[in-house]
């Protein structure tokens, strides 16, 4: 692999999957019994795109847009119905153990570690599998576990270990070999929302000290957007959009939200008079406002109302990929999780 | 062995391997109670047959050449090695695959059936240990009936190469069978089906001498006497030195038969892996 050559290249990479269908019922389950049916269902189709050294790249889109796929395949998983490509210079889908010694996955969903005994036996495990120098393992160890402040965690069996506390051994026990890839797949789903905020200054910071390449997908907006520079936007398989996320906000953001809060009780029927309502809650009140009448808007609401305080809000990255994917009738999950 | 299970990528590259085979035994021991239950499991067919022996010898003295000595002797042995050398990657892989573990574990220098073979091997040495007071327990009740074996230096090395060989070529069918779980998520009822057929052509439901001539037939084509019924028919001193080293030599091309055969279907199985879920 030579030095200008992106680190992680995908061209035209396609995967079908083949799914058996049982028509409902008993005599449903008959007729399959007797003659099965199949369909195909294409969960990356011609997917292309270049991810340099160094960079922390989200992957968002809707469920079974195509985003966990894609990192399988990446990361050697999987191998593709058609296209190509290279991570390290390497083919994923040979699996060449030199290829995976240098890359690593999580998944939000699987443990890797071992369930019944401490993080230490499985990291110690790692230590062989990865084939990884004596000192680097306690010097990694020793960071990360600091890093992460789970030092007195790694010697009790994981199972005991909450939820947010199992992650973050799983992620240390990914990064003791020094990867120079990483795919994370969902690796806060199910997190409350003060771990969910921890685990990501733990991998931006990890991200800065290393300059690890990693690809990120998250069903938490917040996530992707506190951490990633670019977005790669996924639906039905393709690419919809690749690109800086602060420009595909401004692109997209054409409104403001202006929020007040006044001395007395805030009519809706007022507050329609300067804007789309967001909300409206007694002395509180939220409004959508196109982006080149927010100055009118603002000074009016003073001049009308009691206002106690006024903030003026940008629209949110969640709202923007929300409005892109409402517009070509898709859901997108929210800032917590649930679907929209 | 295959390519795959050879290729090891630097010296030291099978340590992998045995560090997953120890940290499985140290699962084991979480697991304790669990590991003694699937021991009796294994272990309880041998001493029903030897209770329904002792039914039939009340009326002869010798059946087929065996009196109620050789069979007693050739039951306990037969319980006790194969609670040694058998293992079962089928279940553990069938489980992994269903259950998404496999997944993750795709991206990982390992070559898994090898890694799985290793894990159970942990289980499997954790399960035998934590077994000998049973066996210990069944030796003292039956030991007015054992059969001590007098073997040559010559026949006691044939044996243990026989058990080594004899573990390889279970551990190595349980690898096959468990690929299967990569084309038909559930594939229990298949292991199952193996296993109870192999009941009867292992030796472990009656001595393959006591079988009709065709079943017979059909065991000395398949791989599962060379389990544990011959390392059982060495100890017991029926297979003269020469015929040992012959039949360590068959097992020997089972387990590279057997590899090939490994290569190949897990090649063939990843390559339409789906990675079901997340």
């Amino acid at each position: 692999m030579s030095d200008t050559e992106p680190v992680i290249v995908a061209e035209d990479l396609t995967r079908v999957f083949t799914t058996y269908r049982k028509r409902e019922g008993l005599l449903g389950s008959l007729r399959s019994f007797i003659r099965r049916e199949f369909t195909r269902k294409t969960a990356v189709d011609g997917v292309s795109f270049h991810i340099e050294r160094g960079e922390l790249v989200g992957f968002l889109g809707p469920n079974g847009a195509g985003k966990t796929t894609t990192l399988k395949l990446l990361s050697g998983i999987l191998h593709p119905t058609s296209g190509a490509a290279r991570v390290l210079g390497h083919v994923p889908w040979r699996r060449q153990p030199d290829f995976q010694r240098r890359i690593s996955i999580v998944m939000g969903q699987k443990l890797q570690l071992w369930w019944d005994l401490p993080a230490m036996d499985s990291f110690v495990l790692n230590r062989d599998v990865y084939q990884i120098p004596e000192p680097d393992f306690r010097r990694r160890l020793d960071e990360l576990t600091s890093l992460f402040d789970v030092e007195d965690l790694t010697r009790q069996p994981l199972r005991k270990l909450s939820l947010g506390e199992r992650m973050k051994c799983e992620l240390i026990g990914s990064l003791l070999h020094g990867p120079e890839v990483v795919f994370l797949d969902e690796p806060s789903i199910g997190l409350d929302v003060v771990t969910q905020k921890r685990l990501r200054e733990f991998i931006g910071e990890y991200s800065r000290r290393t300059g690890v390449t990693t690809i990120l997908t998250s069903h938490y907006m917040r996530d992707i957007e506190e951490l990633c520079k670019r977005a790669v936007i996924i639906d039905h398989g393709r690419i919809v959009y690749d690109g800086d996320l602060r420009e595909l906000i401004q692109r997209h953001a054409t409104h403001k939200r202006i929020e007040v809060q006044s001395d007395g009780i805030v009519s809706e029927e007022v507050c329609r008079r300067f804007g789309e309502v967001v909300e409206c809650n007694g002395s509180r009140a939220t409004l959508r406002v196109p982006r080149d009448r927010v100055p009118q808007v603002a000074a009016g609401l003073l001049r009308e109302l009691p206002i106690a305080d006024i903030s003026i809000l940008e629209t949110s990255a969640e709202e923007v990929i929300r409005g892109l994917f409402t517009e070509r009738g898709e859901s997108l999950p929210t800032l917590e999780g649930g679907e929209t | 062995m295959s390519a795959s299970i050879a290729a090891s990528p630097r010296p030291g590259g099978l340590r992998k391997y045995v560090a997953t085979a120890l940290v499985s035994a140290q699962d084991a021991f979480a697991y304790r109670a669990t590991a003694v239950v699937w021991l009796l499991v294994d272990f309880i067919p041998s001493v029903v047959m030897i209770l329904v022996w002792q039914a039939a010898y009340r009326t002869h003295d010798v059946i087929e050449g065996y009196n109620l000595s050789d069979m007693v002797t050739y039951y306990l042995l037969t319980g006790i090695i194969a609670g040694a050398l058998t293992s079962h990657a089928e279940f553990t892989m069938n489980w992994e695959i269903r259950d998404g573990r496999l997944t993750p574990q795709l991206a990982r220098p390992i070559f898994y059936p090898l890694a799985i073979m290793c894990k159970e091997t942990g289980w499997t040495a954790t399960k035998f240990v934590l077994g000998i007071p049973v066996f210990v327990l069944l030796l003292v009740l039956f030991r007015e009936h054992l059969v001590v074996p007098h073997l040559s230096p010559a026949a006691w090395v044939g044996f243990v190469l026989a058990c080594a060989l004899a573990y390889a070529i279970l551990a190595l069918i349980g690898a096959c069978l468990g690929c299967i779980s990569l084309w038909a998520v559930e594939s229990s009822g298949i292991f199952e089906l193996w296993w109870s057929l192999g009941g009867v052509l292992s030796g472990a439901l009656l001595p393959l001498e006591l079988l009709p001539r065709a079943l017979r037939t059909v065991a000395s084509a398949m791989p599962h006497q060379w389990g544990t019924y011959f390392p059982v028919r060495v100890l017991l001193g029926k297979v003269p030195v020469e015929g040992i080293y012959q039949g360590v030599l068959i097992q020997l091309a089972w387990v590279v038969g057997l590899s090939l055969l490994l290569t190949i279907v897990w090649r063939r199985g990843t390559r339409r892996f789906e990675g079901w879920g997340g």
